[in-house]
C-alpha cells in the first residue's frame, strides 16, 4: 500500500484542538509490514534529520498522529511510533457538537460554586457600614396615675 | 382438635412410642362426608373443643372421635393415648409421607393433674409465634392446622396452644402460642389462619405479595412541573397599636425637661399633698409610676398641668408639662444597600458574613443569602410605657427580621424602684452572651462549602492512550471550608435598657468577607463554572465538556471514547 506521509512539529499544548503545525517533511512510500491505524509504527527513510519531528499526518489513514517515539534504527532509517490525535483528526465533526459545557474560559457563571474556583485566604477582612441615622438626644418621660 | 387433614388419601399410620405402625383406612371425620376423590377431608366448619385436658367431661366415644376427629370402628385415638404414659407419643402420618410425622406427646404440668398433648413434628423447621386473640370462641386448648401450597401440597403445620388465658370472663381472651413447623418458607401466621385452625375451617390464603406489582417503578416522567412562582408577598410594617395607656384614662404619659420634673419633685413636698399621702396608704410609687430616659425626641402631644391622683382627688402640682402625643413612636435609621463585593459566590455565605449592631438590642447575625444585593430598612418601634423596643428590618420593603429589645433607662423613684432597676441590670449582665456557645459554632460548622476534588486522574480503563489529557491543579481543596467554620464571635454584651445608653447609638452592619486568592490567568487553565449548553464550534479558550453524545462516524470506538475523555478534561478550542 502506498502512501504519503507529512511530517511536523507543532507548537501547541497538546489539549489544543487546532494545532499550529510547521512541515518538517514529506515522504511517499509503500507500506511493507502490517500496522495499527490507530498507533502505527511507520519506518522512514531519509538522509535528513528527522528526530525533531513530533507530528504526523498519514493521508490514507485520514489521520493525524502524535509521534511518541522516534528510533534512528541505522544510518537513513528512521522508525516512528505514533498514536491518533483524535482532536485534530475530527476536529469539524467534534467542532459541530453541542454540549452541557462545564466550565469554559470566557464564558462563566460566577454564582456556581464548583468547590475548584473560589479559593480565599485565611485573612478575612471587616467592613462596618451606619446606618443613616440613629438614636438622638435624650427626654424624660414620666407616668403618672390617672389622667384628665 | 380440628385439622384439615391432606393427602391422607383416607389412610392414617399410627404408631405408639415408635413402634409398629398401625394404618387406619377410612379416614373421616364424623359427621363430615367422606374425603372426596383427591383424598382431601374438610371438618365443614365446625368446632371442636379439645376436652382432652383432665376434668373436661368426656365421656362417649362419639364425643372422642368428634374431637380426634377420627372414625374407625376398630381404631380410636383415645385408646392409644390410654395407652402411653408420660414421656410418650404417638405418631400420625400419610403412609405416602412417612418423612411428615405428626408426634402427640403427654406428659405433667406440674403437680397439677393436666395432661398435655405436645406436637411436633419430625421435619421442618420449627418456628415460635405469639398471638393476641380475643374471640367468644371457647377456648381450646390443642389446636392443630395444615397450611397447604398451591398444588395442595403440606406447606407448614401449625399447633395453636393456648396456653394462658389473660382474662377470666367469657370473652375467652387468651395469648396464643402458635408452634408451626415450616416445610417450605418461614410461615407468616396471622388471624385468619388461628381462626381457620381453632374453628377448623380451612385457612384463609395467606396474603401474597402482588406479582404485578412494580415496586413503585413507572415508566412515566415525573416532576420538573414546579409552577416556578417565585413571587413574594410584601410584609409590610405593622402600625403602632391603637389601643395606649392614655386612653384608658388611668395612666398619662409626660414628657417633661428636667426643669419641670424639678418643679414636680417640689411640688410633692407641699405641705397639702405631702399630708395627702401621709394619711393615706398610697405611696409616691402609686402616683408616679415612672420615670424613664428615651433616646428620641418624644412627638409633643400638648401642655397640660400634672395632677397627682390621691384616692380620687386630682391634686394640682402646677406645673405644666408636654403631654406625650402617643404611647408608641417610631425611630426611623433609614436604609443600606448591601451590594455584592465580587459578584460571585464568595460574597455569599458561607464565604461572607453580616451581623448587624441595634442599638438596645444587641448584635445579631443575618443571613447573607437573604439581604445580599437588597436594601435593608431599620426602624424601631418603642413603647413609652414600658421601654420596650422592636428593631423592624426590612429587606426590599418586607419585614424579615424583628428584634427586641428595650431602649429607656429607669430613674428610680423610690426604693423598691431602685431595688427593682438593680435587680434587672444585674439580670441583663448575666445574661449577656460573652461568646456564643457550642451550638453556634457546630451550626456555621455545618454551613461550610463543598470540599470537591475534581477526579481527573485520566483513568479511562486502559482503553486508549490519552495524549493531550489535561492534568488538574494539585490544589484542588475548597479553602473556604475553613472560614466558614471558624466560630463567631460576639462583639459584645447586653446593650439593652440603661447600658445601651453607654453604647453606640447608631446602628451599623458589620461585613466579615475573605480575600479571594485567585491566580492570574486562572480561566485559562481551567476555566469558570459554566453550565450552559453550547455548540463547541461557537466558543474559544479554555473549555471543558460535562456531557456530550459524540456522534463521529469515521471513528473507531476507541477513538470516539478517548474524544470523550479528552473533551471532559478540557481541550483548547
Amino acid at each position: 500500500m502506498s502512501f504519503v506521509i507529512k511530517l511536523y512539529k507543532y507548537n501547541s499544548p497538546n489539549n489544543y484542538i487546532n494545532k499550529d503545525l510547521t512541515e518538517v517533511g514529506s515522504y511517499s512510500g509503500t507500506l511493507k509490514a502490517e500496522t495499527s491505524i490507530l498507533d502505527p509504527e511507520i519506518t522512514i527513510e531519509s538522509s535528513a534529520n528527522l528526530s525533531q519531528a513530533n507530528y504526523m499526518y498519514i493521508a490514507e489513514f485520514h489521520r493525524y498522529y502524535y509521534i511518541k517515539k522516534i528510533d534512528s534504527v541505522s544510518n537513513k532509517l528512521w522508525k516512528f511510533s505514533c498514536h491518533v490525535d483524535v482532536l485534530m483528526t475530527y476536529k469539524p465533526t467534534i467542532l459541530n457538537h453541542s454540549a452541557i459545557i462545564a466550565r469554559q474560559e470566557k464564558l462563566w457563571n460566577m454564582y456556581i460554586n464548583d468547590g475548584n474556583t473560589f479559593k480565599v485566604t485565611n485573612q478575612p477582612h471587616i467592613v462596618q457600614k451606619t446606618f443613616p441615622y440613629g438614636f438622638t438626644g435624650q427626654e424624660f418621660v414620666m407616668l403618672v396615675s390617672g389622667g384628665v | 382438635m380440628a385439622w384439615r387433614f391432606v393427602g391422607m388419601l383416607k389412610e392414617l399410620a399410627i404408631s405408639i412410642n415408635g413402634g409398629t405402625a398401625q394404618i387406619i383406612t377410612n379416614v373421616k371425620m364424623p359427621g363430615i362426608p367422606l374425603a372426596d376423590a383427591n383424598g382431601i377431608l374438610s371438618n365443614g366448619g365446625n368446632t371442636y373443643d379439645s376436652g382432652l385436658e383432665a376434668g373436661n367431661s368426656i365421656s362417649t366415644p362419639d364425643a372422642y372421635n368428634k374431637i380426634m376427629g377420627l372414625s374407625d370402628s376398630n381404631l380410636n385415638l383415645i385408646d392409644y393415648y390410654t395407652q402411653i404414659s408420660a414421656g410418650g407419643y404417638i405418631e400420625l402420618w400419610n403412609p405416602s409421607a412417612p418423612n411428615y410425622k405428626i408426634r402427640l406427646t403427654r406428659t405433667r404440668y406440674g403437680s397439677v393433674e393436666v395432661t398435655f398433648y405436645n406436637f411436633s413434628l419430625n421435619t421442618g423447621t420449627r418456628y415460635s409465634h405469639t398471638v393476641y386473640y380475643s374471640s367468644a370462641f371457647p377456648i381450646c386448648r390443642l389446636n392443630i392446622g395444615f397450611t397447604l401450597n398451591d398444588d395442595n401440597s403440606l406447606s407448614n403445620v401449625y399447633f395453636v396452644d393456648m396456653w394462658q388465658q389473660v382474662e377470666s370472663s367469657t370473652s375467652y381472651n387468651a395469648w396464643f402460642r402458635v408452634h408451626s413447623y415450616s416445610l417450605g418458607d418461614y410461615p407468616q401466621i396471622t388471624y385468619p389462619c388461628i381462626l381457620g385452625i381453632i374453628t377448623g375451617n380451612e385457612i384463609e390464603p395467606l396474603p401474597e405479595g402482588d406479582p404485578n406489582y412494580q415496586g413503585g417503578l413507572n415508566d412515566q416522567s415525573e416532576g420538573g412541573d414546579g409552577n416556578f412562582d417565585d413571587t413574594s408577598d410584601i410584609i409590610s410594617e405593622p402600625s403602632a397599636p391603637t389601643i395606649t395607656a392614655s386612653s384608658s384614662g388611668l395612666v398619662t404619659v409626660y414628657n417633661p425637661t428636667l426643669a419641670q420634673i424639678q418643679s414636680v419633685a417640689q411640688a410633692l413636698v407641699n405641705p397639702n399633698i405631702f399630708q395627702a399621702l401621709a394619711q393615706s396608704v398610697i405611696k409616691l410609687s402609686d402616683v408616679i409610676i415612672g420615670l424613664s430616659i428615651f433616646p428620641f425626641a418624644i412627638t409633643d402631644g400638648g401642655q397640660q398641668e400634672i395632677k397627682i391622683n390621691v384616692l380620687g382627688v386630682q391634686l394640682s402640682t402646677g406645673v405644666q408639662c408636654t403631654k406625650a402625643a402617643k404611647q408608641f413612636e417610631t425611630v426611623d435609621c433609614g436604609y443600606l444597600d448591601i451590594q455584592p463585593y465580587w459578584g460571585n459566590c464568595l460574597d455569599y455565605s458561607p464565604y461572607t458574613k453580616i451581623s448587624i449592631y441595634l442599638p438596645y438590642v444587641g448584635y445579631q447575625e443575618l443571613n447573607t443569602d437573604e439581604i445580599m444585593g437588597r436594601r435593608l430598612n431599620l426602624k424601631y418601634r418603642i413603647d413609652l410605657v414600658s421601654g420596650a423596643c422592636m428593631a423592624i428590618i426590612s429587606v426590599n420593603s418586607s419585614v424579615l427580621y424583628q428584634f427586641s429589645g428595650t431602649c429607656s433607662a429607669q430613674i428610680p423613684i423610690s426604693n423598691e424602684n431602685y431595688d427593682g432597676l438593680m435587680n434587672s441590670i444585674m439580670g441583663l449582665i448575666s445574661d449577656a452572651k460573652i461568646g456564643e456557645g457550642k451550638s453556634a459554632i457546630e451550626a456555621k460548622s455545618k454551613n461550610k462549602s463543598p470540599n470537591i476534588i475534581k477526579d481527573n486522574s485520566g483513568a479511562n480503563g486502559g482503553l486508549f492512550e490519552a495524549i493531550g489529557e489535561h492534568v488538574p491543579g494539585l490544589t484542588e481543596a475548597a479553602v473556604g471550608v475553613v472560614n466558614a467554620i471558624k466560630p463567631s464571635i460576639s462583639h459584645a454584651g447586653s446593650v439593652k435598657a440603661a447600658p445601651g445608653f453607654l453604647g453606640v447609638q447608631t446602628p451599623f452592619i458589620i461585613i466579615e468577607r475573605p480575600h479571594q486568592c485567585l491566580a492570574e490567568n486562572y480561566n485559562n487553565f481551567h476555566g469558570y463554572p459554566c453550565n450552559m449548553y453550547k455548540k463547541l464550534g461557537d466558543l474559544s479558550g479554555y473549555t471543558e465538556v460535562d456531557s456530550i453524545h459524540l456522534n463521529i462516524p469515521d471513528a473507531t470506538a476507541n477513538e470516539i471514547a478517548e474524544c470523550e475523555h479528552l473533551l471532559k478534561g478540557g481541550i483548547i478550542i
